[in-house]
């Protein structure tokens, strides 16, 4: 039964690991920053991400989650391209 | 001056005892301030986030990660980094803007709370009793880890190891609940990063920098595979970018941060829903210098030490040879900060699935129904068996009938909590023993979470984004795409060219749960809108009634 199913799916795995294989790392690396910036654009298209407002006290735009957001990602992509 | 004790000098075994002390005490007196089970399982929903981020962050990065990241580093390279950056921080985002408000909002305790509210009850239960099982497990996943590195380091015996860290944690988890966990898991956090810089600073600084680092390792026939982030997916490592992408970014690591009941019951404990999502966000720009505390010693090790067997034994090799008493100390205890940071919140976790989910379900339920052989034949049994041996003690011990009829209060399941608590670190102890027999610790853990994360990530995604999805098709879901798990393992050897392919079955399960959910949904009946309404996230966002969304979210 075990050899039986590898047999059946190893034509499916093989051809997809030619696929994976056939993707050069310079595209890879683009697709990982590009998951990245997608992302942070997403973070900015959200209603702003400020807490609930307290009287008499004004916030700063700093408190809005989403620059948080995409300063992370930011950061997090600098790595992706020095490495 | 030199103790007796191993390798740790006096310094060493006095900062260490300090610590254990410290904490213990510290849990303890956070115990005074626990009434309820809300205050036990959740902190009174009252912690700061950034004790909660730092918690987060930490229980990730247990004694598991320092010895098996720093190991996976030796033998495989810098792409391990993978599972702390992209394999991070994209999911994080995700889950501290969609995910952590839902379940926030919900005023739920477990993850499978949430799921039985958008499902069904059969789904909670079953969900429950996954994570309720595998946490078990990693408990004596966490025992062993420690135990094995303090025997490297100090020649300790391992079962000495295993319960001296047992006791310390049970103490404080038994008292103090989630509250000090996340505090003592805040503290824990500084202990670790400034542990983790010494022994990178000064493995970098034996080695001379990074650059003559790389120019070391090159030097001796590394091919450019131990600096580069990104390897093709037909290099001899778990780590080619297809499973990073795919299996990883895309599936095990979203499963973690927004399904994990570890790491999403600190979020639920955030004084507000700001600052739950901001604990997220908080703990992932920790995360950021995670990859830099534990694979720059794992790379140094390779032009230290090189030819070691395992390389899982690296991390404890440079405590062991690079640092003088005082410093030894230090880092000891930040490794013992990471074990205990990671059982306390596995232990904390599993009482509160153990008690909300699954004892609290199964007391409701049987005092709507009369007796039932199937449920009642092995708990009344349990039940007799401890009143037998009780009972010359003390005539209070009342029969199983009374006991499910018997009215509870908070204060009855913070109690059940409590005992459960103690009940896991014994069971944690005992299966410690068994992880020895899996060579790579990380690789374990990591099969084990994908062999049911993929699939529960599916449910978790289209009961939260898609109207449509119900609980028979999240039950054949989760079935199947466990079942596609479990199979794919069983032939992995055959199938895939990765040495440890878990990232890939995780993907698969998770396409074949998510197809199937989505099938079955559609061929059964659709859930009723009264009773999905506020629960998903397209009519939340749609909606001007935010206020009475959320009183619906919050049952």
């Amino acid at each position: 039964m075990r050899d039986w199913l590898a047999e059946l799916l190893k034509p499916l795995a093989e051809w997809l690991f030619v696929l994976v294989m056939s993707v050069p790392l310079s595209v890879v690396r683009l697709i990982f920053l590009g998951i990245l910036a997608a992302l942070a654009i997403w973070a900015l298209t959200l209603p702003p991400q400020r807490p609930e407002p307290v009287e008499g006290k004004k916030d700063s735009w700093l408190s809005d989650l989403r620059f948080f957001a995409v300063g992370l990602l930011l950061l997090q992509s600098i790595f992706y391209l020095i490495f | 001056m030199e103790l007796s004790v191993g390798r740790l000098a006096t310094i060493d075994v006095i900062i260490v005892a300090v610590y254990l002390v410290g904490i213990t005490v510290l849990g303890v007196w956070i115990g005074r301030f626990i009434k309820t089970d809300e205050d036990f399982f959740l902190g009174g929903r009252n912690l700061p986030w950034w004790a909660i981020g730092m918690s987060m962050v930490v229980s990730d990065i247990g004694a598991l990660e320092l010895v098996g990241v720093a190991g996976m580093a030796y033998t495989y390279g810098i792409a391990v980094a993978n599972f702390d950056w992209i394999g991070c921080i994209p999911a994080m985002v995700v889950a501290a803007f969609i995910f952590i408000p839902y379940y926030w909002r919900a005023k739920v305790f477990t993850v499978p709370e949430f799921l039985g509210r958008r499902y069904n009850q059969f789904v909670r239960s079953l969900v429950a009793l996954i994570w309720g099982v595998f946490f078990l497990f990693m408990l004596g996943i966490f025992f062993y880890t420690a135990a094995l590195t303090m025997k490297i380091l100090c020649g300790w015996p391992m079962t000495f190891s295993i319960i001296l860290i047992a006791t310390a944690v049970g103490i404080y988890t038994f008292f103090g609940g989630l509250a000090a966990v996340v505090f003592l898991d805040s503290i824990q956090c500084v202990i670790l990063f400034i542990g983790s810089f010494i022994i990178l600073g000064i493995a970098m600084f034996k080695v001379g920098g990074y650059s003559q680092l790389v120019d070391t390792v090159t030097a001796m026939g590394d091919k450019g595979q131990h600096f580069n982030l990104l390897v093709p997916p037909d290099t001899p490592t778990p780590f080619g970018w297809a499973c990073v992408l795919f299996g990883l970014t895309f599936v095990l690591s979203p499963a973690y941060w927004l399904g994990n009941q570890a790491i999403v019951q600190r979020n639920l404990a955030a004084r507000s829903e700001y600052e739950a999502k901001k604990s997220v966000l908080w703990g992932g720009f920790l995360k950021l210098f995670i990859p830099i505390m534990l694979v720059g010693p794992g790379l140094a090790g390779v032009a230290l030490h090189p030819g070691l067997e395992k390389g899982d034994d690296i991390f404890p090799t440079l405590i062991h040879d690079l640092l003088p008493p005082g410093l030894v100390g230090i880092v000891f205890a930040a490794f013992l900060a990471a074990l205990i940071s990671s059982v306390d919140s596995y232990l904390n976790s599993a009482a509160t699935l153990w008690t909300k989910d699954i004892y609290q379900q199964f007391i409701d339920y049987r005092k709507k129904y009369r007796y039932n052989i199937f449920l009642d034949l092995v708990p009344g049994l349990l039940f007799s068996a401890i009143g037998f041996v009780v009972r010359p003690f003390t005539s209070r011990f009342p029969s199983y009938k009374e006991f499910l009829m018997k009215e509870r209060d908070e204060r009855h399941y913070m109690i059940v909590g409590r005992v459960l608590t103690l009940v896991f670190v014994v069971t944690g102890v005992f299966l410690a023993p068994i992880t020895e027999k899996f060579p790579h610790i990380f690789g374990y853990m990591q099969t084990m979470l994908s062999i049911f994360q993929g699939p529960l990530l599916s449910i978790i995604i289209l009961g939260l984004l898609w109207r449509r999805a119900n609980g028979k098709g999240a039950i054949a879901g989760l079935c199947l795409g466990v079942a596609t798990s479990s199979t794919l393992f069983a032939i992995q050897d055959k199938l895939f060219t990765a040495p440890e392919p878990f990232l890939y079955i995780a993907w698969w399960a998770f396409l074949v749960g998510l197809v199937t959910t989505v099938v079955v949904s559609l061929l059964t009946k659709p859930e009723p809108p009264e009773k999905i309404e506020g629960l998903i996230y397209s009519s939340v966002r749609k909606s001007k009634r935010s206020q009475v969304n959320n009183e619906r979210l919050a049952g």
